[in-house]
């Protein structure tokens, strides 16, 4: 059975997230967006599925890769903008195939989570927070290798190492390879996705810190989206640039420009 | 930069900027108005769009300086209508606590 993925382009009310990933590519609980939909459509029985990427098409692509990792051979086709699902049946679909997952599956729009329509993911940042803590308790699923529920409602993820000073609020996620220092109080209703740095002495409550993201020495995030050096409050919509990296920064670098001008030469040795 | 005392509380207004480049001035011209009777410093930081650690410290360090001075108790520090932005700075450095943060609606937190 074939089906067709949309991806959402950039939406002015979660504009800052867009900066990051493409929205279809960004993680919410340690796993992209398409992620979740492409195991949706692998359990509706789909096996071939097309994929329109309206924003930064070659991190999509980098996503899903062929798709075997699902068993699914995945096209991804490049757009200028998003189409709607009947652009995209137009598009893509030929009339007389039958073989396709009948409507409405056959043509979705990933501006939410799977079986969640009514948490539109895009339509603010507090929205955006409010349909990832309701994922929150279907997360944990049992092909995620080394999520364990350490008490109720806190879910920590592998590799993950926290002080035995911290404390756990639930309902919280701690995904995979995050630290958390010693005097930390976490949750509830937090997120920590995936190799966040959460340095000692730290308040979050109500939030979510994104990937890789350092949050320093005795801060306090309260109904926040911390994502690299970015703040934003959820509640007020307010957005900060954070300009000092020792309260909260990346820590991966950006990827650096005009990497190939730059390669070493190749000289021939005789 | 515009200092004014009225009945122990010593009003800032038309600061534009709060962070490294101008925290000298704004510790100096501060410093040199704290009085031993001052109850409260309002500063006035609507005009700023952009705060810094620096800044933060600034204020920190004013605040610091005015309860070492000051005679009769301790001495409040008002930020009055700091922009969303601004405010979350103070709120992720926990200054919240220290401060009063009056927003534009003039509802204390």
């Amino acid at each position: 059975m074939k089906a067709l993925l949309i991806c959402p382009v950039k939406r002015k009310p979660v504009a800052t997230l867009a900066e990051h990933a493409p929205l279809a590519v960004l993680p919410i609980l340690g796993k992209a967006l398409i992620e979740y939909w492409l195991e949706y459509l692998v359990a509706l029985g789909a096996r071939d599925i097309c994929i329109s990427a309206g924003d930064r098409y070659e991190d999509v692509l980098a996503c899903v890769s062929d798709g075997a990792r699902w068993g699914l051979r995945i096209t991804v086709f490049p757009e200028i903008r998003e189409l709607s699902s009947a652009e995209a049946r137009a598009k893509y679909r030929d009339a007389g195939d039958s073989n396709w997952l009948p409507a409405p599956h056959d043509a979705l729009l990933m501006d939410h989570l799977p079986s969640q329509p009514e948490f539109p993911l895009f339509a603010s940042y507090a929205a955006w927070f409010a349909a990832a803590t309701n994922w929150l308790p279907r997360a944990a699923t049992p092909d995620r290798i080394g999520v364990r529920e350490i008490k109720p409602g806190v879910w920590v993820g592998q590799r993950t190492r926290v002080a035995a000073s911290a404390e756990l609020r639930a309902p919280c996620w701690l995904g995979e390879y995050v630290y958390i220092g010693g005097d930390t109080i976490i949750g509830p209703n937090v997120i920590l996705e995936n190799k966040a740095f959460v340095d000692h002495g730290v308040t979050v409550a109500d939030s979510l810190v994104g990937p890789e993201t350092f949050v320093g020495a005795f801060t306090e995030i309260h109904n926040s989206i911390a994502w690299g050096s970015t703040l934003v409050n959820w509640k007020r919509e307010s957005c900060l640039k954070v300009p000092d990296a020792f309260l909260l920064c990346p820590l991966k670098s950006p990827a650096p420009l005009f990497t190939s001008a730059f390669q070493p030469l190749e000289v021939e040795t005789p | 930069m515009e200092i004014q005392r009225q009945n122990g509380t010593l009003c800032v207004r038309g600061l534009r900027d709060l962070s490294a480049a101008s925290t000298q001035v704004f510790r100096e011209e501060i410093g040199a108005a704290l009085a031993p009777d001052l109850k409260r410093i309002e500063i006035d930081l609507s005009q700023i769009g952009f705060v810094d650690s620096a800044g933060v410290g600034a204020l920190v360090a004013v605040y610091r300086t005015a309860n070492e001075k000051n005679l009769n108790g301790g001495v409040t520090l008002r930020l009055m209508n700091p922009r969303p932005a601004v405010q979350q700075m103070f709120e992720l450095t926990r200054l919240h606590h220290v401060f009063q943060i009056v927003p534009a609606d003039n509802s204390p937190k």
